[in-house]
């Protein structure tokens, strides 16, 4: 490239500015989206991992059949043992307890304190002290810091604390830990606390129960083992050698290595925005690609003009090539400094959503090196074939030219029969008639626009999917409140209990018990975090054909009333818990320390549960003997009609039974687990709608280019329309006619294309993150809103080319060259 | 004396196009040889095969038969980038609407044939551009975009472009069709100069009244050459010449 073709090429590029600084802005948007996404991806990358460290979490968690108490020699020789163990490199002797907190007798609200020895190390399991002091005082607690906003306290104020069997006691929030390993408390709807046996002394021996042997393993390599495998043989061979010296071990857990418990639903944001914005760039290439293919033919004349002086096709290619790479070049530089900074602020809201803290915001290399290879390259590539065709025009074919273009067959015969349209008006036909005119850059305008549209109503009917996700898990569920005890208890009595108390119509009381499966010779592994939700598994025993929840039926069957070992699962307890099993499996679980043998008969859709295996009274009283009258939840239906009514039924229940002594666990309102489902998918709701917004901005930019391309090229054509008569007026009209039509076409295949497009996003991106798909939503609202984006934008980006058309004086077209 | 080999020829060239429904013969088979220093017009209707003939000397159209030659070389064997190569150094055209690039200075759209075919150093470029310039008359016009220039003016710039590479043949497509009396009487004294110097001009023209510049006439008619004829102006000028070689013979 000579000084004298990067003077031309800088002029044409100055001369049609309005469509150079478009393609410029539409490349620099969508790569500015993907840097940043990838930037978000680096650091969370990093910092979820640098943070979930930072709390020293447990490579597995060994749950004793006896608490350990007594002298600390007890509870050193039991850590000596464990430590003693190849691969163990640190170990703590913990309790967890589930307790219930509320502020000046407000609702109360689900808790999980975590509790150590007064004199615990903190190795292992330590979450940094933010605020206050380690170890608390009695009567003193530390909460996790998404808990004081969440319980709307600050450090310094008291809440009552109780948990089942023990007398309510009055508590100081003394400080603030930060645990990343833990959801944030209005995610899960639950206050997770730090305390030791001391000083939570007052919740009475369940709250002070060391019944947790904690051990960290450690990689050959050095660090943290990261293979749950190797993890998993490693804590049963502690569980073996507790067993030997009499400490037996009734489950292991070990949660997935290193990974934050919402680790796939991040993953799965991820990769979708990710998707969303290299679409993006794609469509944003293929734009700019087809605006620079029309520039080079509305250079025909001047390709033909240098091929006549001695220019080549590789020269004429390389000047056009030039073109493309400078545009992709000023458009990734301007958006490499944003991306970068729009992308730290994502992480940073993305990191107060997941409760982490960013120690750094830089950015590795990569990043910067794949978002200039994207900015440049994908344009570039794309660029080439319309370049090349134009490149490649003979001397005859661009002399030739005459600024309509078109192919003259089958356009020929197409514009013919759309003469004969009645009623269709000046404006519309001679639309009508320039679409048809170029059926190729028409076919691929139309297309770029409706693949813009296509993902743009995806994405608001993913989101409104993950909203009907949500909806369904709710609308499975025909109660209200929910109240689960530490111990079971006569089932009957706590259903009379139940009923008795105002504002309840009615409630059915079921045994519920956390499970693991069985596997003979070994301790029960399951992957359950310390958080007591995540990777739990539980059974319930539910009567066939009560009311209370009706669960779509995925594989084989509900529960029958005659059933006697007959499980069935749900989803996530299908995949999670028991992978590749299927319907006809035999299926063996602990279930309150005995092992119980049960017939996969079917596997439903819960979400919102956790992992849930469900048997009839029958199979659980056979399976338990003497534990088929007991229950140890209630479920009930009030008569409220809101929030509010349902919140004081739950509070006078809870008064009620603990008036009763029953050992209340957790209480739950369905409201807070719509709350906590919300909770969960809203970011991702956010995501699409954001990325749904760039693809339309990108997409009507490159129409606003595309027309203006087209008006440039048809210059001599609208100047002699003028001539024999068309007023400028007419000439807007007819080009945002155009405009219109183009926009109104790409509409009609985008709703159409969208279809398949929702149905196969939303399976995906749903079972993905949640093992469900999502609902099948085709909601209105987005075609509205498309339909209006698209065609308000299809005008608002056309005017620009329609009043430079109306501009145009005789003179001026007929002197183009 | 030997005969100088003609710059152009031609060999039983023809010219056909497909059409629905068969071929349009554009131009007959035609034999036709041009010598250096020739200003040559071809004249015709409409549809006679002009442009034809004058797309077939530049190797813008290839012919259907024959072969041809110009400036030493067989033009209908050359494709691609040799035929680009070939055409910027031996070929000088000049369009009936200039063709010069809107966005490159008039000097800027002369050095463009040197441009792309490397000719002269970068250095010497915009010199040689502004002595052609100089040479049309229009230097002071050399840094105004082709816009701002008069029709003449530009048409001036196109042939001074057409002689950036120095080449041996201008072809020029109804160089005058756009411009007013005057103008194209300059344009044409300009051709016939360069023929004088050596250079061989063919000018495809609809215009009765070029006769007195060029030397010779070829008329074509229905895709064949009915006519190929000195011109007044060249048959004085041969007279006079052997009227004085006959007078220097005499003495």
């Amino acid at each position: 490239m000579t000084a004298l073709r990067w003077r031309k090429l800088g002029r044409d590029l100055w001369r049609s500015r309005g469509r150079t600084v478009a393609m410029v802005v539409s490349i620099a948007l969508s790569v500015a989206a993907v840097g940043a996404l990838l930037t978000v991806r680096a650091i969370l990358d990093r910092e979820v991992s640098a943070n979930y460290l930072a709390g020293r979490p447990a490579s597995a968690t060994l749950h004793l059949a006896e608490p350990v108490g007594g002298a600390g020699a007890a509870r050193a020789e039991m850590l000596a043992l464990a430590a003693a163990q190849p691969g163990v490199t640190a170990t703590a002797l913990r309790g967890t307890v589930v307790a219930r907190v509320r502020v000046d007798g407000g609702p109360w609200r689900a808790m999980v304190i975590f509790v150590a020895p007064t004199d615990d190390p903190r190795r292992l399991a330590a979450a940094p002290v933010e605020a206050g002091s380690w170890p608390p005082a009695a009567g003193q607690v530390l909460v996790e810091r998404t808990a004081l906003p969440y319980l709307g306290v600050t450090v310094g104020q008291r809440v009552q604390v109780r948990v089942a069997g023990g007398p309510p006691a009055q508590l100081t929030v003394a400080g603030t830990v930060h645990d990343a390993g833990v959801a944030p408390a209005y995610q899960e709807r639950t206050v997770y606390a730090r305390a030791t046996t001391t000083s939570v002394a007052a919740l009475g021996a369940p709250a002070t129960a060391l019944d947790e042997l904690l051990i960290g393993v450690g990689a050959g390599t050095g660090g943290t083992e990261a293979d749950a495998a190797r993890v998993g043989a490693t804590a049963q061979q502690v569980a073996t050698a507790l067993a030997a010296a009499g400490h037996r071990v009734t489950r292991v857990d070990v949660p997935p290595p290193l990974r934050h418990p919402h680790y796939g639903q991040m993953v799965t944001v991820g990769w979708v925005m990710l998707a969303f914005g290299s679409a993006a760039l794609l469509l944003s290439s293929v734009l700019v690609a087809t605006m620079l293919g029309g520039l080079v033919s509305a250079q025909v004349r001047q390709i033909g003009a240098m091929k006549a002086v001695g220019a080549t096709t590789g020269q004429l290619f390389a000047l056009y090539l030039s073109l493309a790479a400078v545009i992709a070049v000023a458009a990734t530089a301007l958006a490499v400094g944003p991306s970068l900074l729009l992308g730290r602020v994502m992480a940073a809201q993305a990191a107060s959503l997941l409760n982490l803290d960013l120690s750094s915001t830089a950015v590795p290399g990569w990043v910067g090196l794949v978002t200039l290879a994207a900015g440049i390259v994908v344009p570039v590539v794309v660029a080439v074939p319309p370049l090349l065709r134009g490149s490649r025009l003979s001397v005859r074919e661009a002399i030739d030219d005459h600024g309509a273009g078109g192919d003259q067959g089958r356009s020929a015969r197409a514009v013919g029969w759309l003469a004969r349209l009645p009623g269709l008006g000046r404006e519309v036909t001679l639309g009508l008639r320039n679409l048809v005119r170029r059926p190729g850059r028409t076919a691929l305008t139309v297309a770029l626009l409706a693949v813009a549209g296509a993902l743009f109503v995806t994405g608001l009917n993913a989101a409104t999917g993950w909203d009907a996700l949500v909806g369904n898990g709710i609308a499975t569920r025909h109660y209200d409140l929910e109240v689960r005890l530490a111990q079971p208890v006569p089932a009957e009595t706590l259903r009379r209990q139940a009923l008795a108390v105002p504002g309840v119509t009615a409630a059915q009381a079921w045994p519920r018990e956390p499970v693991s499966v069985a596997r003979p010779g070994t301790a029960d592994t399951t992957a359950e975090y310390p958080d007591e939700a995540h990777g739990s598994f539980a059974l319930l025993a539910v009567p066939p054909d009560t009311p209370l929840i009706q669960l779509p039926v995925r594989s084989g069957r509900w529960l029958r009333p005659d059933d006697g070992d007959a499980l069935v699962l749900t989803s996530l307890a299908a995949q999670r818990q028991l992978p590749g099993a299927v319907v006809g499996d035999q299926v063996r679980l602990t279930v309150a320390g005995r092992l119980t043998t049960w017939r996969l008969v079917g596997i439903v859709a819960d979400f919102g549960s956790q992992a849930t295996a469900y048997v009839s009274p029958t199979g659980y009283a056979t399976a338990l003997p003497g534990a088929g009258t007991t229950a140890s939840m209630v479920r009930v239906v009030t008569s409220a009609p809101d929030a509010a009514g349902r919140a004081a039924v739950l509070d006078r229940l809870t008064q009620a039974l603990d008036s009763d002594g029953v050992p209340v666990q957790s209480v739950l309102a369905i409201d807070d687990l719509r709350a906590a489902l919300d909770g969960h998918v809203f970011v991702l709701i956010e995501a699409l709608v954001a990325v749904a917004l760039l693809i339309a901005v990108v997409a009507l930019l490159g129409l606003a280019a595309i027309m203006s391309t087209a008006v440039t090229e048809r210059t001599r054509e609208l100047a002699v329309m003028q001539v024999v008569g068309a007023t400028p007026g007419a000439l807007r009209a007819t080009v945002l006619t155009e405009g219109l039509l183009t926009a109104g076409l790409a509409l009609v295949v985008a709703v159409v294309a969208a279809v398949p497009l929702t149905a196969l996003f939303g399976s995906v991106v749903g079972r993905s993150a949640f093992l469900e798909p999502l609902p099948f939503q085709f909601s209105p609202a987005p075609v509205l809103t498309w339909s209006v984006v698209s065609l308000l934008g299809a005008a608002a980006a056309t005017l620009g080319a329609a009043q430079a058309a109306g501009r145009l004086t005789v003179r001026q077209a007929l002197t183009v060259l | 004396m030997t005969v100088p080999d003609p710059v152009i020829e031609l060999r039983s060239v023809a010219k056909a196009y497909p059409v629905a429904g068969g071929s349009f013969t554009a131009l007959r088979p035609t034999d036709l040889a041009v010598s250096a220093g020739e200003f040559v017009t071809v004249v015709g209707r409409s549809g006679s095969g002009k442009t034809t003939l004058l797309n077939l000397l530049a190797g813008i159209d290839p012919p259907s038969g024959g072969s041809v030659s110009v400036a030493g070389r067989r033009v209908d064997r050359l494709t691609g980038s040799a035929l680009a190569s070939w055409r910027g150094r031996s070929i000088g055209l000049v369009f009936q609407f200039f063709q010069l690039l809107p966005t490159l200075t008039v000097a800027e759209n002369v050095m463009l044939p040197m441009d792309f075919c490397g000719t002269g150093r970068p250095r010497e470029r915009r010199a040689r551009a502004m002595a052609l310039l100089d040479r049309v008359g229009i230097a002071d016009q050399a840094a105004k975009l082709p816009a701002a220039l008069s029709g003449g003016q530009q048409q001036r710039a196109a042939v001074a472009r057409a002689l950036a590479n120095d080449a041996p043949v201008l072809l020029a497509d109804e160089p005058t069709g756009n411009l007013d009396y005057a103008t194209s009487e300059r344009v044409l004294e300009l051709f016939a100069g360069l023929a004088a110097e050596g250079r061989t001009v063919v000018m495809v023209t609809h215009e009765r009244d070029v006769a007195r510049h060029a030397t010779r006439r070829i008329r074509l008619l229905d895709g064949a050459v009915v006519a190929d004829s000195a011109t007044p102006a060249q048959a004085a000028a041969s007279a006079g010449s052997a009227g004085a070689t006959g007078t220097a013979a005499a003495r």
